[in-house]
């Protein structure tokens, strides 16, 4: 079985008639970074909350990782990063990341490294001590996905990890994400930004709960017939 | 059910209380503040004029005769807070009218042999009636004495001797082993509907329910989280009654900290069902006057249930409060036995119960 996730008419209403999402089928491949790519109101979100499971479709057939796991083993194989940061607000940056690694069953050994690492790489070093509702927007959204990162999830839904990010900050994002593909980590993010869709190992595009295309960007581009993922996107959505 | 997760949510609210220092203080500054009040009102109680109408007649006995009337007169006399004036029937209502007595107590001509002859015996109490709290007042305090000398009638023998309390017992003995409960109740119940309230709001719960953490784990941590800052405000609120207030408790403490305890569980997840239905805070503070100030009225916290109006006492007994405060008065002040107040405990236990299913259908509200 070499897809992490296996996804087959997936189809979900919302009252009154919205479908924001619309007899979805994909399959997306162990250790990559996989994105879904979408403007506002197209179902990235959605799509991500049904695969960490807080949603229920209405119809179709979804494997996360593996069917024969409990509920409580597969979420911890799992890391989430909501797309607005879903944090304790009177808690410090210390006592967020301890209370996720906890109930995410790391062990306190290990508990101090880990925090210690992540600190360093989403840049709060020096940060652990002060109360979340004293951070920036974009050290809030750093510490969301530290926190998604905590328990080195084999499997990572981040849904839009890089708003709000620096540039600078957002390159390293990308390089720690090719890191933990390295290393077998498979991430599944969305984004509503054309050219960070680049950096995807594999695209899905997605557009009122449709999906339009999937697979390598080369792979769209050609069936586009186009040279970016713009024009393939109208080109795609027109022809349909 | 995985302990560690149920310890890491607890531990993230005592770590909230910790950074949240006002309301921490607030739950205990509050109530001792308020049980200061209720003290200081209590031992500044007023002092009623009553007069004695005694008409009885007496009856022939071997002995000669024998007025029984002369047990009420003894027994109400002996009442601290009055002012006792032994009248004629036209004194009396001279005076009354004067607003010279708050009241006046009548015992006709038959009282003596209507006792003996086990008929119930006419007491007239005639109010002044103008201020219908001291009429409440005056009536209560009578009632009191009376309920007392004739619960323990035996024949035509009657002692006088005191049911419950005592000569020392004041009202706030009365009073203050409830308002513990109620005020953990209140606080606890405020507490976990804000604190789900952000959970929803900040998405927390997103992740929370993303996570392996359960809701029995959740629901269990939320419990022990507040339940420890429930038993910090008993127990410094107990210490203070007790040797500050000096407060008289007859039963044991723990038996406080048992019924809370179930008060506490029943209110945890009242606040997480209701907290499904706010949007905001603001909202939160509106259940304050549809939950919290009906049982603090009804409940006989300080209004007596026995004199509401009929409609009024129904609503009492379908309130939690209600069955907490009789099964602490029984013990605190009464003396009695846990297995007397079982009817209580069962109640408090459905009341628990019934909230834990409600919140279990809600808890996943909204996402
Ligand atoms: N909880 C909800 N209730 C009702 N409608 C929702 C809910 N969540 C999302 N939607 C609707 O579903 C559609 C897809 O939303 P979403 O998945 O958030 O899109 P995206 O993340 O791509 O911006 C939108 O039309 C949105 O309004
Ligand atoms: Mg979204």
């Amino acid at each position: 079985m070499n897809d992490i996730i296996e996804v087959e008419g997936l189809t979900k209403k919302f009252p009154p008639d919205i479908y924001a999402l619309e007899n979805l089928s994909l399959k997306i491949k162990k250790g990559i970074t996989f994105g879904f790519l979408g403007p506002n109101g197209s179902g990235k979100t959605t799509l991500i909350r049904i695969l960490v499971g807080v949603l229920k479709p209405d119809s179709g057939k979804i494997r996360v990782i593996s069917d024969s796991l409990s509920w409580a083993e597969r979420s911890e194989k799992i890391g989430y990063m909501t797309q607005s940061s879903a944090l304790y607000q009177e808690l410090t940056v210390a006592e967020n990341l301890d209370f996720f690694a906890t109930i995410y069953g790391v062990s306190s050994k290990e508990k101090k490294k880990r925090i210690g690492e992540l600190l360093s790489l989403v840049k709060l070093e020096g940060k652990e001590r002060s109360a979340v509702n004293t951070l920036s927007g974009g050290m809030k959204q750093r510490l969301s996905l530290a926190t998604s990162l905590v328990h080195k999830p084999e499997l990572v839904f981040l849904d839009e990890p890089t708003v709000g990010v620096d540039p600078s900050l957002r390159v390293e994002f990308w390089d720690y994400f090719k890191k933990l593909n390295r290393e077998g980590t498979s991430i599944v993010l969305s984004t509503h930004v054309m050219d960070e869709a680049a950096r995807c190992s594999e695209l899905a595009l997605l557009r009122d709960g449709k999906l339009l295309a999937q697979g390598k960007i080369e792979g769209i581009l050609s069936q586009a017939k186009t040279k970016n993922i713009e024009e393939a996107f109208l080109k795609l959505e027109g022809g349909e | 059910m995985n302990i560690q997760r149920t310890l890491a949510v607890a531990k993230r609210i005592v770590q909230q209380f910790i950074h949240d220092r006002r309301t921490l203080g607030l739950m205990v500054v509050v109530p001792l503040l308020l049980l200061s009040i209720l003290g200081a009102l209590f031992k500044t109680a007023r002092v009623f004029e009553v007069g004695f109408v005694n008409q009885d007649n007496g009856v022939n006995t071997p002995l000669g005769n024998q007025k029984l009337s002369q047990k009420i007169e003894d027994s109400l006399k002996n009442t601290d807070n009055f002012v006792w004036q032994i009248k004629n029937l036209n004194d009396a209502e001279a005076e009354l009218k004067e607003n010279l007595l708050d009241a006046y107590v009548l015992l006709d001509k038959n009282f003596s042999s209507d006792l003996l002859n086990k008929k119930t015996p006419a007491i007239t109490i005639q109010l002044e009636g103008s201020d219908p709290n001291s009429s409440q007042q005056v009536l209560g305090l009578i009632n009191q004495k009376l309920a007392a000398l004739f619960e323990s009638q035996k024949g035509a023998e009657i002692k006088v001797y005191y049911l419950y309390g005592g000569e020392k017992f004041n009202s706030l003995d009365y009073f203050a082993p409830v308002f513990i409960a109620f005020f953990a109740f209140f606080f606890v119940f405020l507490l976990t509907s804000v604190s789900f309230l952000r959970e929803r709001n900040q998405g927390t719960f997103e992740r929370i329910f993303a996570s392996p953490v359960n809701n029995a784990e959740l629901v269990l941590g939320y419990f022990l989280g507040f339940s420890l800052f429930a038993l910090i405000q008993s127990v410094i609120v107990l210490l203070f009654t007790i040797y500050i207030l000096n407060v008289h408790f007859l039963g044991s403490i723990w038996f406080v900290f048992l019924i809370e305890l179930l008060l506490v569980v029943g209110s945890v997840n009242l606040g997480i069902f209701l907290s499904s239905f706010a949007k905001n805070e603001l909202q939160v503070v509106q259940f304050i006057p549809l939950m919290i100030v009906p049982q603090g009225l009804l409940s006989g916290l300080i209004f007596p249930i026995k004199s509401m109006p009929t409609i009024l006492q129904w609503l009492s007994w379908a309130m939690p409060l209600t069955y907490a405060n009789n099964a602490l008065r029984d013990i605190m002040i009464r003396g009695k036995d846990l297995s007397s107040v079982s009817f209580d405990i069962y109640i408090l236990l459905i009341f628990a119960i019934a909230m834990i299913i409600l919140a279990a259908i809600s808890i996943r509200k909204g996402i």
